[in-house]
């Protein structure tokens, strides 16, 4: 019966498939555009490099918003958070966008290539879509609880996964085996 | 009862019909283009069910009898030719593109084998009867041909391959018929003979509309190709690939900066 449903999503699969590809728009006109857009690329694959810890940390940081918090009204605070979200968010777009784009960059030099490698470009493609991912859970995070909460959560997660640690280490102790295993 | 034997009857027969005219419309069509060099797997398979479907219906009204037997060797016939049509699909489309054409060929051949190896394995052991195995083969075949597309439809988007209007013709119409038929085949191996009026009903009209998507994309003539100017690649590809892996662990180390102070 398994086999059976596996056929059938097969089946299912591939008409989806077509129907995504036949979807797809100017298909055929794609191509030519793709390679003008080259030049422009390249200037921005290098601009992954211009993203400074400085300009991360005034958008993700806490010196802003505990000054805000400890001088201003309810209203102004609100403000704040809500422009800090948009700014925190558009930030990760661009930098979706500069990934998308030198992924795009790769798959157009690389696909007329003779010497492309399956298991380099599967690798690849796990990569980037792990990334995408990532992007997409922080932009949800983001979404719903803003920068601060984002770096809060994150260090909330951290001290809760070092104490696990600790008590498993501890836990894991021949002594502290042997003890809680002593018959009484 | 034997009013629905006539309706079925003669749907049947409209639908055979209807079959071979778009057939030989489809093939004058080619002849009058050229078609036939740049596709001749296509139009060969093309060619083989328009004698086949013409052949089996002058059986079909004189010599019912011998129909299913004949049937089933045709059926044989045109799987082996379907293979083909797949291998040419991926030339079609992949020929620019020598790279991911090689992968995806190997890929075929590799499960062509597979499949046709366990066939004849358990045709030796006498495992299932000549008619059961005919159709599981069928069936599976289908199913290989089917996986290979939907890898095909996979690495166009990825790689964003250019689709001409006749190989996104031939590709869809393809695709939807192999896509029926792996359905239509797996619900009637589990269902059994309760799905035979369906498969009556359903089998021929999926390949009528496959037929009607090729007529549709090869009749409109396709504007010459514009060569495509590939770029000259400087750097060979361990080089690039190496360089955008690097760029996107840069960013997943942006994305890390981000979230931990």
């Amino acid at each position: 019966m398994s086999g059976a449903l596996t056929l059938l999503a097969i089946g299912l699969l591939l008409i989806a498939s077509l129907g995504f590809l036949l979807r797809r728009r100017g298909s055929e006109e794609e191509d030519s555009v793709s390679w003008f857009a080259d030049e422009n690329l390249a200037i921005s694959s290098a601009r992954f490099g211009d993203r400074c810890k400085e300009q991360l940390d005034r958008i993700f940081g806490c010196e802003d918003w505990d000054f805000i918090r400890s001088s201003t009204s309810r209203r102004v605070q609100e403000l704040f958070l809500r422009e800090r979200k948009g700014i925190a968010l558009s930030w990760l777009s661009q930098l979706r966008r500069d990934a998308r784009t030198g992924m795009h960059l790769h798959v157009a030099r690389v696909r007329a290539s003779e010497d492309l490698e399956p298991f380099a470009e599967l690798r690849l493609a796990v990569d980037y879509y792990t990334f995408q991912a990532e992007c997409g859970l922080i932009a949800a995070i983001l979404f719903l609880g803003g920068p601060m909460a984002l770096r809060g959560m994150v260090g909330r997660a951290e001290s809760l996964s070092n104490s696990l640690r600790g008590i498993l280490e501890a836990a894991l102790k021949p002594e502290a085996f042997s003890q809680r295993t002593r018959i009484r | 009862m034997s009013g629905f034997l006539y309706l079925m009857n003669a749907y049947s027969l409209g639908l055979g019909l209807s079959g071979v005219v778009l057939e030989s419309l489809i093939l004058v069509r080619a002849w009058a283009v050229g078609w036939f060099r740049k596709c001749p797997f296509f139009f060969a398979y093309l060619a083989s069910v328009f004698v086949q479907n013409s052949f089996l219906m002058a059986v079909y009204i004189f010599k019912f009898k011998y129909y299913v037997p004949l049937y089933w060797y045709a059926e044989f016939f045109s799987l082996l030719m379907g293979c083909g049509v797949t291998w040419e699909i991926f030339r079609l489309i992949l020929g620019r593109y020598p790279g991911a054409g090689r992968m995806a060929s190997n890929v075929l051949a590799f499960v062509l084998i597979m499949v046709l190896a366990r066939w004849l394995v358990s045709v030796w052991n006498g495992d299932a009867s000549w008619a059961a195995t005919l159709v599981e083969l069928e069936r599976n075949l289908r199913a290989v041909q089917a996986l290979s597309l939907i890898v095909l439809a996979l690495l166009i988007a990825y790689y964003q391959v250019p689709l001409g209007r006749y190989a996104k013709g031939i590709f869809a119409g393809y695709g939807i018929f192999i896509a029926t038929m792996v359905m239509t085949l797996t619900l009637r191996a589990s269902i059994g003979q309760t799905f035979e009026a369906a498969w009556v009903f359903v089998q021929p009209l999926c390949y009528v509309a496959a037929l009607g998507i090729w007529c549709l994309s090869l009749w409109t003539e396709e504007r010459s190709p514009v060569e495509e100017s590939l770029p000259k690649i400087e750097e060979d590809y361990q080089s690039l690939a190496l360089l955008t892996r690097k760029g996107l662990l840069q960013a997943r180390e942006f994305l890390g900066k981000a979230i931990r102070p």
